[in-house]
């Protein structure tokens, strides 16, 4: 039986802890991603004095995404993968800002140079295609690599709880991964140049 | 493909493995930030693979791929009782047929699989009376047996109208954790670590999913500040007025007593009604319902205030009636909705 001062302080406790939630998640994910974010756009800018801004931009973006919570519990990669393309956005977003700025000669040269290995109309494809392929290629792949793909992509399961669950070593899920993740990126290239080709 | 662009796409994949594991170092995110910067095409590569590979989840729909899921490898999955092992057993013999019979000595149960797309609502009509209306992206498997009418809820939310019958309970499995009724209404929406139980009317028992409902369980108490918090709650009655969130990583319960519970399962009119709500809100929401991800591009607009109504099979419609009322902008990407603030106006 719990007793009537063990009740109040969970109401209390509890009561705390809803309102401090959404900082909780933040400043979670801040401790956790936050040096790495910090080092990985200080690697792509080199010094500046804007960064802590700059992460501060993509967490305030992060922090929109929906089912923030389910997905942190689950796969930290995801949240970082979001954290990284975030940051290369706002990275290109300034670059364009700061060209539309200077002279339109230099602009345009540096903005060729920039987009002429971007979105072309043969790397276009429709998600719903892009998708297909994507399963396409699960569908083909090795079974033991497939398994540690779907759990850890489709479920989002973190490599700790898949090597648990399959009885294999976490060094061996990432393993694993590199190897289904080159087979299917392998399969979406393909498919992309065929696209070219055909059209 | 030449030497230095194959060695490039092995990298990549070495990295994106890297980039999803558990740990992961400033080092590595240093490391990749100077390759990204030192070569277009790594760049590329990396953003275009960390993008299109960081969420699948929307392939947990596709019914190969759940065969694929559910499929055991080398341990068997955490097993929810006879008919979870059965069902995933003929599933993985027979996706195709939706109707799925179990031959068992003595025993014969007839389960139904239902499922909903990303922003396809459904109300389906069970025999015995009852209905079940599915929101986006949920999958249920229902078998009307006849000592139990039992549901077991993978994911996604569900409004259940409960057919009155005292002598076959009607049970909601949530993986560990299951909710037994006689006949009711309430609104469940299922995380994968936790589900948020709404009961409208009537009353629920609360249960490990490996026990019966206990005759004398507990019903939860009402306190000053409305607001219960419990570990390891057991067995628990439930009225109508609470809502209920089981965590069941932390075996945890917090619930809390509402006067008015209809705006919990609006959606089954297929219509979300947004009244004085911030922007980025009513996009999460939205989100849930979208094929495509709808996102703010701009922190300026977040917090606009949206009074909106809007049809859930409608998005594309709705989000244009948005951008004629409020100084914003949509723009339609081949994957994505980008929603940013319009300095015209």
């Amino acid at each position: 039986m719990v007793s009537m001062a063990q009740k109040i302080d969970n109401v209390v406790d509890i009561s705390q802890r809803r309102r401090g939630r959404q900082e909780q998640v933040l400043k979670r994910l801040f401790d956790e991603h936050g040096a790495p974010l910090r080092s990985f756009l200080a690697a792509r800018l080199g010094a500046r004095d804007d960064l802590d801004d700059l992460v501060q931009d993509v967490f305030f973006r992060l922090a929109k995404l929906e089912d923030l919570g389910d997905k942190m519990i689950h796969n930290k990669g995801s949240i970082r993968a979001y954290l990284f393309t975030i940051g290369n956005n706002l990275i290109l977003d300034a670059k364009r800002k700061r060209q539309v700025r200077d002279s339109y000669a230099q602009s345009k040269q540096a903005f060729d140079e920039e987009h002429a290995h971007q979105v072309s109309p043969e790397t276009v494809v429709s998600h719903r295609q892009e998708l297909q392929i994507v399963k396409n290629a699960i569908m083909e792949m090795p079974a033991a690599w497939r398994k540690v793909f779907l759990l850890s992509r489709v479920e989002l399961k973190s490599y700790r709880l898949i090597s648990e669950q399959l009885g294999v070593s976490v060094k061996q899920v990432e393993k694993y991964m590199s190897k289904a993740l080159k087979f299917v990126r392998d399969a979406v290239k393909a498919a992309h140049s065929q696209e070219a080709h055909n059209g | 493909m030449d030497k230095s662009n194959t060695n490039t796409h092995k990298q990549v994949s070495d990295d994106l493995a890297k980039l999803f594991a558990d740990d992961f170092s400033e080092a590595s995110a240093a490391r990749i930030g100077k390759a990204m910067e030192a070569s277009h095409a790594y760049a590329d590569d990396f953003i275009s693979g960390a993008e299109s590979m960081q969420d699948l989840s929307a392939l947990a729909e596709d019914a190969d791929i759940r065969r694929l899921l559910d499929e055991p490898l080398q341990k068997p999955r955490r097993v929810w009782g006879k008919l979870a092992t059965a069902a995933v057993l003929l599933l993985a013999a027979a996706v195709t047929f939706q109707a799925l019979w179990l031959p068992q000595p003595g025993v014969t149960e007839d389960v139904q699989r239902y499922t909903t797309r990303i922003g396809e609502q459904k109300a389906v009509k069970l025999d015995d009376g009852s209905t079940i209306t599915l929101n986006t992206g949920t999958e249920v498997l229902v078998a009307l047996n006849d000592d139990v009418r039992k549901v077991i809820m993978h994911r996604g939310e569900a409004f259940f109208d409960v057919a009155k019958d005292p002598n076959r309970p009607f049970r909601v499995e949530l993986g560990p954790q299951s909710v037994s009724v006689l006949g009711t209404k309430f609104n469940i929406r299922r995380h994968p670590e936790q589900f948020v139980l709404s009961l409208v009317e009537g009353e629920v028992a609360l249960h490990p999913s490996t026990e019966a409902v206990a005759d004398n369980a507990a019903s939860l108490e009402a306190t000053e500040g409305g607001e219960i918090s419990m570990a390891h709650p057991g067995q628990r009655r439930i009225t109508a007025g609470w809502v209920v969130t089981y965590s069941m990583a932390e075996q945890n319960l917090l619930a809390s007593q509402h006067d008015d519970l209809s705006s919990n399962h609006s959606w089954t009119t297929g219509f979300l009604e947004f009244h004085e709500q911030p922007l980025s809100a009513v996009v999460n929401e939205l989100n849930r319902y979208s094929g495509k991800k709808i996102l703010i591009g701009d922190s300026a607009i977040m917090d606009i205030q949206v009074y909106a109504g809007i049809r859930v099979d409608q998005l594309d419609q709705a989000l244009r009636g948005l951008e004629r009322t409020l100084p914003i902008k949509v723009i339609s990407d081949f994957d994505s909705i980008l929603i940013v603030g319009d300095s015209e106006q």
